[in-house]
């Protein structure tokens, strides 16, 4: 059979139909002015640096004891958990009854060329948790990481056991072998180094590239052309808008940091070898014996299922929780399903371990 | 068109009645700005009246790069569906009943698949778009604001780089290599090394990545063939874009994840980068020639700075958790530093005994005098 089933009539009144749409799209995009993002009130409680600690306003008359300190990756900005009303992982964990904390790791620049690991993991994370602990008058905290911050978070708990009563890790890369793993197979060649010696500080604009080169034709040109159909709709555009914020509001990468991050973890896989060194300090995953809920997304193209699920192999806790969710990396703090899923599971995780 | 064909696919009247629209409407605006404009090739009308609209719309803050990304690819969806139509219409004469509809798929796809691995061609264009980001990044001009660090287009293959680069190169080398200059002459010759390797590697990915794109065409054919045998259709521009990118990401995924493509890609960085450090070795020479701070030297500052930083860190630390679970060993610290200050004060009291005679001892009666001073003053207040 002939497959084409076009006439010009019909290919006619399709890009006539796909025209209108985009021009009304444009229209609602042009007239939007300043996109607002953030959904939950917050006062902040402590700053260093470039750095500033939020604390939500708790939205249950008697929140967990126990704070609970997300710590997000590097890459983003802390409306990624807080993105709009109904779609905002703070917000439902609020509501779930939960004392949130976020850190706002804020923009460096210049300045901030030569933190390290060390640096960000027992320097800022650590005054962090402090404050937080002294604020909430515990020995220990709640810890909740996202991506990144999710690897940051194992090191952290795993040299500070003594800071932390449970531990969350989000769509956290732990082993970055594994076969999937595109970002890791594009990174394995280039010459760190000699990078960071170049260009300081990586500007977030290199990085979102890289991740957009993961899936260019998807990521770049298919995902706009779905949205003609939905920008229609004014609500709809504003959306829209706000998540093309969310994923383009790179802050740049303090250069040392980059540099040992890419190098230790995803040339060198050292996390899951317990060769990971934060300063003089090595880290072991096996040191990690307080409980662990690891949520991962099962269409995560930036960080495969096996490269998460892996955690449950290397630390050393009895008391392991997995979670697996319907959807990509993006999605898990976003999506309708998410709000369902992910802020209820961990509020009866908590509070069974409180 | 055919007129016994059960597929009379391509009429012109709309695309004409379109450009003509068009074309009245931008020859009145130009008669009224009184501007000359040359003949033109004949474009897609929608893409022409996407950035007719684009000229027109003011800056819209910060929404303006997304505004920006989706004029793109609504350009690129019109200039795909001008692309099958094309195609199409080349079709048209074909018997749609046997398989000779197949064999003339083939042969347009195979021009196709050359125009794309040469880099020529409208739908080369289309495939390049999705990389051309990296690319911009990659040219970035922050850090040489000249044709040094373009990675030369493809579309020119390696015929089109010889020329400009020997141009270069010539430019380069045609400095005196000895005497005063000899130096510069050095450094400039490893300059022109890695600029070479730079051009080499991002031809190297370049090519690779027009490969992938014929591998793309190739994919589409045989999807295209596969649907027709299990009695499926495309009935839409939608559905062929859509299925246009399935096989793009398939061909791209089967590359991205080889061997190859890890080494090129590393290649094309780390040369970039090491051209990059050359040329900011010899800012920074100039930099300091001028007596001006250069870069090597506030990167030095930094990281003094951060070091220092981390010190105090360790020592705060250390300070609070002897305070908190150590008070004996703090106690000892603190008199050890007390005895050592005091050692100080004795032996240059000592020192200033030695060498000084009997207007050196009034000096300290007087030194005495101010202290004791200073400290019955403070008791008053």
């Amino acid at each position: 059979m002939f497959p084409f089933k076009m006439t010009p009539d019909t290919v006619l009144q399709e890009l006539q139909d796909f025209g209108t749409k985009l021009g009304q799209g444009l229209q609602n995009l042009t007239e939007l002015g300043e996109i607002p993002v953030g959904a939950s009130e917050y006062e902040v409680v402590y700053r260093e640096d470039k750095l500033a600690l939020h604390h939500y306003t708790p939205q249950v008359s008697d929140p967990n004891k126990t704070p609970l300190l997300i710590v997000y990756a590097l890459v983003n900005r802390p409306y990624m958990a807080d993105l709009q009303k109904g779609r905002s992982l703070v917000e439902g964990l609020l509501k779930n009854g939960q004392d949130v904390y976020m850190i706002d790791w804020g923009y460096p620049d210049a300045a901030d060329r030569y933190l390290t690991l060390d640096d960000y993991i027992n320097g800022y994370i650590n005054n962090c948790v402090d404050v937080v602990r002294e604020r909430a008058g515990v020995d220990k905290i709640n810890l909740l990481g996202i991506c990144q911050g999710g690897a940051f978070s194992l090191c952290y708990t795993a040299l500070h056991i003594d800071k932390v009563k449970n531990l969350i890790t989000t769509v956290t890369p732990v082993d970055f072998h594994t076969r999937n793993d595109l970002l890791s197979h594009m990174v394995r060649n280039v010459d760190m180094e000699r990078l960071v010696e170049t260009v300081g500080n990586v500007s977030g604009e290199m990085l979102n590239t890289t991740f957009l080169s993961l899936k260019p034709f998807r990521l770049t040109g298919q995902k706009y052309i779905d949205m003609v159909n939905i920008l229609e709709d004014e609500d709809n555009a504003l959306n829209f808008m706000r998540m093309e914020k969310w994923i383009f509001d790179s802050p740049d990468q303090a250069g040392e940091a980059y540099k040992q991050f890419i190098t230790q973890f995803y040339q060198q896989n050292k996390l899951i070898k317990g060769e990971v060194m934060i300063g003089d300090q090595r880290v072991d995953l096996k040191n990690i014996t307080v409980p662990v809920l690891n949520i991962f997304a099962k269409d995560d193209h930036l960080v495969p299922v096996a490269a998460s699920k892996a955690l449950e192999k290397y630390v050393g806790t009895n008391d392991y929780t997995a979670l697996e969710f319907p959807g990509g990396h993006i999605g898990i703090y976003v999506s309708g399903k998410a709000q369902k899923l992910i802020p209820p599971t961990v509020g009866e995780w908590l509070s069974d371990r409180s | 068109m055919s007129k016994n064909d059960t597929f009379p696919f391509w009429s012109d009247e709309w695309m004409k009645s379109q450009q003509e629209y068009l074309d009245s409407w931008t020859a009145m605006s130009e008669k009224m700005a009184g501007a000359f404009q040359p003949p033109r090739k004949p474009r897609n009308p929608w893409i022409e009246a996407l950035e007719q609209w684009e000229a027109f719309v003011p800056n819209t803050g910060e929404a303006q790069p997304y505004v920006q990304r989706m004029l793109n690819q609504g350009k690129a969806f019109f200039q795909m569906s001008d692309e099958i139509s094309t195609f199409l219409k080349l079709l048209d004469d074909v018997n749609k009943s046997t398989d000779q509809w197949q064999q003339s798929l083939r042969q347009q796809m195979d021009e196709v698949k050359k125009a794309f691995e040469s880099g020529q061609g409208d739908l080369a264009a289309f495939w390049n778009q999705p990389l051309s980001a990296w690319k911009n990044v990659m040219d970035d001009p922050s850090l040489r604001p000249d044709v040094f660090l373009k990675g030369f287009d493809p579309k020119q293959g390696i015929d089109g780089m010889i020329d400009p680069l020997l141009e270069e190169v010539n430019k380069l080398l045609s400095a005196p290599g000895v005497g005063p200059d000899r130096e510069t002459h050095d450094q400039q010759k490893k300059y022109t090394r890695l600029w070479l390797d730079y051009q080499r590697a991002m031809h190297e990915y370049n090519t690779a990545h027009q490969r992938v794109g014929g591998e793309t065409i190739e994919r589409l054919m045989q999807k295209m063939i596969t649907l027709a045998e299990d009695d499926k259709s495309l009935d839409s521009v939608r559905a062929v874009y859509d299925l246009w990118v399935d096989c793009a990401e398939d061909a791209y995924a089967d590359f991205a994840y080889s061997a190859e493509y890890q080494e090129v890609y590393g290649r094309m960085i780390n040369s970039l980068m090491a051209l990059k450090h050359e040329f900011l070795n010899m800012i920074d020479e100039t930099s300091s020639a001028m007596g001006l701070p250069s870069r090597k030297g506030f990167d030095t500052v930094l990281k003094r700075m951060q070091e220092m930083r981390r010190e105090i860190r360790k020592l705060q630390s250390s300070q609070t958790t002897n305070t908190a679970g150590n008070k004996g060993n703090t106690d000892i610290a603190a008199l050890r530093a007390e005895i050592n200050v005091l050692r100080k004060e004795v032996a240059e009291l000592k020192k200033t005994a030695s060498s000084s005679s009997a207007v050196s001892t009034a000096a300290i009666t007087k030194k005495k005098v101010v202290r004791k001073k200073t400290a019955a003053s403070k008791s008053t207040k």
